[in-house]
């Protein structure tokens, strides 16, 4: 044993020409015959799996289950290994011992019989690599390793392509979705056909600029009673912009056109242009101008002309503690309407917490009659969480929802006299965890209050992986809510399956209504729910889902049909 | 009382401060080139990657990838590209906006636009599916909240009570009756309601199974 570490070190010393010295000398010492029969492998580790690791060697370098691999970290000493999978061109290697820092990028070395290298018609052979055609010069790989410098990633001193270097590229998708509602109650049907797409210009010139195209074209037949029936097309544009910078060759960014505010998105979508720029610390900052689309389905523009402002600062490169903050003033038909202020607070670490956090502050002057002046929370998320793998995780969720006072078409608005006071305020905690390999249970609990009332909501699911057939889930759930106006006890089955095309899902759900302010003659609504879908999805980016939804309740029932067909390129 | 020109006078000045604010953070000496930033290196981390080039690049230009060229994503690098992520190509999330680390621990609102606005959280799953972004389970997603959707509300159109749901805006909303049945409660004349003065609280006489029916509480 110890002569084997006396070897190695021998080899990570890299005392080659000794070796050789010793290996042509008459009286070879153990060390040098041993240097003799053997051939010093290098290789480095590339992924770290518990007490494994996979290196960057495999058979095509002669490399062997059984083999014994030695480490060298850069902070020193001598760790081993053996190797127990050997790939074409990888291999994993089972630690042994304690303390060591295995790490991808921590190189090492395997002594590789010289003898296995002998018969080279044994040796397994490698890609095929196109030869260069006639006349065709290809220039020697140059990567020289002299400027790199410990703690930097491997490559780091290579010289990045320039936009102006890489080719023009074009993605996107186009899609089309019918669904249709039937109900037996008065014969209402409603029609809804969409068909969409969009497409993305990346380098569109050669600096690194970007084009970007949304659109929607709507068709909705609706059929009611007392002649409400609304028959219209519409075709919506949602995106249109031309944008340029913002790469880590060019820190400031321009966009305009109909784009949504890039520093700060909560400004919503904007006709006109935005300029940022980022600081050397990794801060940004920008202004932005134009007219504010209002945010239904016809996105009309024109009336609402805004001016915005913000500053977003990052703690540090890995932008895993950030704060912005944010201010625009708009006018309606000229009118001054809105000053909203926006603050926003992230803390994204990488030990599996996350904290998301938003304000929107509406300021109130003399011409909003219906608030009091001055500052008001109009809008507040936070939303905390805490993962400690893939499937236990814990989370709260609490959020803060006004109605600001603008003559802007945004929502619909309560009635004067329930405006100023509406209001909606909810705390929520979740929480998910493995109970076994394939099981899961999921729980969220809920309260909300209100300018009237207050509830809550309470959910338990439990999921079972592969009960019946592979790849399939097995779910079921209970669920209480306290309502505005009913409150209800019910519960969830469910199952479904999802591979490489695709799945289908089949659920039923049941759920005893007790509508709020009707005596026990006629206050339960029993109503069933059941839902199927089916997806396929191809290699090459097509996806199909057709899905049918009914509810039963009293002696009336509905049915919705949905069929959505998309391709991404 | 603040009066409007009092009121413009401070919006101008908010948008001053800002601008001046991010002009001295941005000369300050705290400030320094960064390693990413400044340029370094390929837009996708090779840290892990074989020191032998020729396995996924053909030639010197470095922007094209051998034919054979596969990725086990999920295998090297503990992500998994789920939906369409699996087919989009490299360049997509790595790129020149910025470290790819960055953006993934922003989750989907790193490289997509949230047009929500940042107002339905963080967690796109909860609605969309990453193969087509199609939303699913809103009638579940109900149950949590003041208005789970019974009776015709849970076969009626987003846009009826979300005018805004074709672009993604849903909130806020207000659940009073009128809110959103306003033309009904005018075209209400068998009796009267306008003028009787039934102008609220609807739900005394009118329950969430049909559109039409009152249901007189015994």
């Amino acid at each position: 044993m110890h002569r084997g570490w006396l070897i190695a070190a021998i080899g990570v010393c890299g005392s080659a020409a000794l070796a050789r010295a010793a290996v042509a000398s008459p009286q070879q010492s153990p060390a040098a015959q041993d240097e003799a029969e053997h051939e010093i492998l290098e290789l480095r580790i590339t992924h770290v799996r518990g007490a494994s690791v996979v290196v960057d060697r495999g058979t095509a370098d002669l490399l062997r289950v059984g083999d014994r691999v030695f480490f060298r970290p850069r902070d020193g000493g001598l760790h081993g290994g053996l190797v127990t999978q050997v790939e074409e061109r990888t291999a994993v290697v089972e630690l042994q011992g304690a303390g060591f820092p295995a790490e991808p990028g921590v190189r090492g070395f395997v002594r590789i019989p010289a003898a296995r290298s002998a018969p080279q018609a044994a040796k397994p052979k490698r890609r095929p690599r196109t030869a260069p055609a006639e006349g065709e010069k290809r220039s020697e790989w140059s990567n020289p390793d002299e400027e790199y410098e410990q703690g930097q990633p491997l490559l780091a001193r290579v010289r990045p392509l320039r936009p102006q270097e890489r080719p023009r590229s074009y993605s996107g998708r186009w899609y089309t979705t019918f669904d249709q509602i039937r109900s037996t109650e008065d014969d209402r049907s409603d029609a809804f056909y969409r068909l969409g797409g969009s497409l993305r210009v990346e380098n569109l010139t050669g600096s690194g600029d970007r084009l970007n195209f949304d659109g929607e074209l709507n068709y909705r037949d609706t059929d009611v009673p007392d002649n409400q029936d609304q028959n219209a097309k519409r075709f919506r544009l949602d995106r249109m912009a031309y944008s340029w910078g913002g790469t880590r060759f060019e820190p400031t960014r321009v966009e305009f056109g109909r784009f949504l505010h890039f520093g700060m998105p909560e400004f919503g979508v904007l006709d006109g242009a935005e300029w940022s720029t980022r600081t050397d610390s990794g801060d940004r900052f920008g202004v932005s101008a134009g007219w504010l689309p209002e945010p239904d389905l016809n996105y009309e523009s024109g009336s609402d002309f805004a001016v915005s402002a913000f500053y977003r600062w990052v703690h540090d490169e890995s932008e895993r503690l950030s704060a912005a903050i944010g201010f625009q003033k708009s006018w309606h038909n000229t009118n001054a309407d809105r000053d909203l202020a926006v603050v926003n607070f992230n803390y994204l670490p990488d030990d599996g917490w996350q904290l998301v956090s938003s304000a929107w502050v509406d300021i109130y002057t003399d011409g909003d009659d219906l608030k009091d002046q001055g500052p008001e929370l109009t809008q507040a998320l936070i939303n905390l969480s805490h993962a400690w793998s893939a499937q236990t995780s814990v989370g709260l969720r609490a959020s803060h929802i006004a109605f600001p006072q603008i003559d802007r078409q945004e929502f619909i608005a309560p009635q004067p006299g329930d405006f100023v006071d509406a209001h909606v305020d909810r705390v929520g905690v979740f929480a998910r965890t493995a109970l076994s390999r394939a099981t899961r249970l999921r729980a969220d609990v809920g309260m909300w209050s209100d300018e009237d009332d207050s509830g809550g909501d309470a959910e338990l699911a439990l999921e079972l992986d592969s009960a019946w057939w592979g790849g399939s889930v097995l779910g079921a759930s209970v669920f209480g809510v306290n309502g505005q106006f009913s409150d209800a006890l019910g519960g969830r089955g469910y199952m479904r399956r999802w591979d490489a095309d695709g799945g289908w899902s089949l659920e039923y759900e049941l759920a005893n209504n007790d509508l709020v302010g009707f005596t026990s003659q006629n206050d339960d609504l029993p109503q069933h729910r059941v839902r199927a879908q089916w997806d396929h999805v191809s290699i090459d980016n097509w996806s199909v889902r057709l899905s049918l939804d009914a509810q039963l309740w009293d002696t009336e029932h509905s049915l919705v049909a949905s069929v959505h067909v998309n391709r991404s390129f | 009382m603040i009066p409007h020109r009092t009121a413009h006078r401070l919006s101008v000045l908010a948008l001053l401060a800002l601008g001046l604010a991010a002009c001295i953070a941005g000369g300050s000496d705290r400030a320094r080139q960064r390693m990413w930033w400044s340029g370094l290196g390929p837009v996708l981390p090779h840290d892990t990657f074989p020191a032998d080039c020729a396995l996924c690049h053909v030639g010197q230009t470095w922007t094209e990838l051998r034919e054979d060229f596969q990725f086990d994503h999920e295998g090297e690098t503990g992500v998994a590209l789920k939906g369409a992520h699996a087919a989009a190509t490299c360049l997509r999330c790595h790129n020149d906006r910025g470290p790819v680390a960055v953006f993934a621990r922003q989750g989907c609102g790193g490289c997509h636009e949230d047009v929500h606005f940042g107002r339905l959280g963080a967690t796109c799953s909860n609605c969309h599916v990453e193969h087509n972004w199609y939303p699913v389970g809103q009638i579940e997603m109900h149950r949590h909240t003041r208005f789970p959707l019974i009776g015709v509300h849970a076969s009626t159109s987003c846009r009826r009570c979300h005018p805004g749901a074709e672009v993604g805006q849903f909130v806020p909303t207000d659940t009073e009756c009128v809110t959103c049945h306003i033309a009904d409660l005018q075209r209400a004349t068998n009796p009267n309601h306008v003028g009787l003065g039934w102008v609220d609280n609807c739900d005394r006489c009118h329950q969430p199974r049909t559109w039409d029916n009152a249901e007189i509480d015994n």
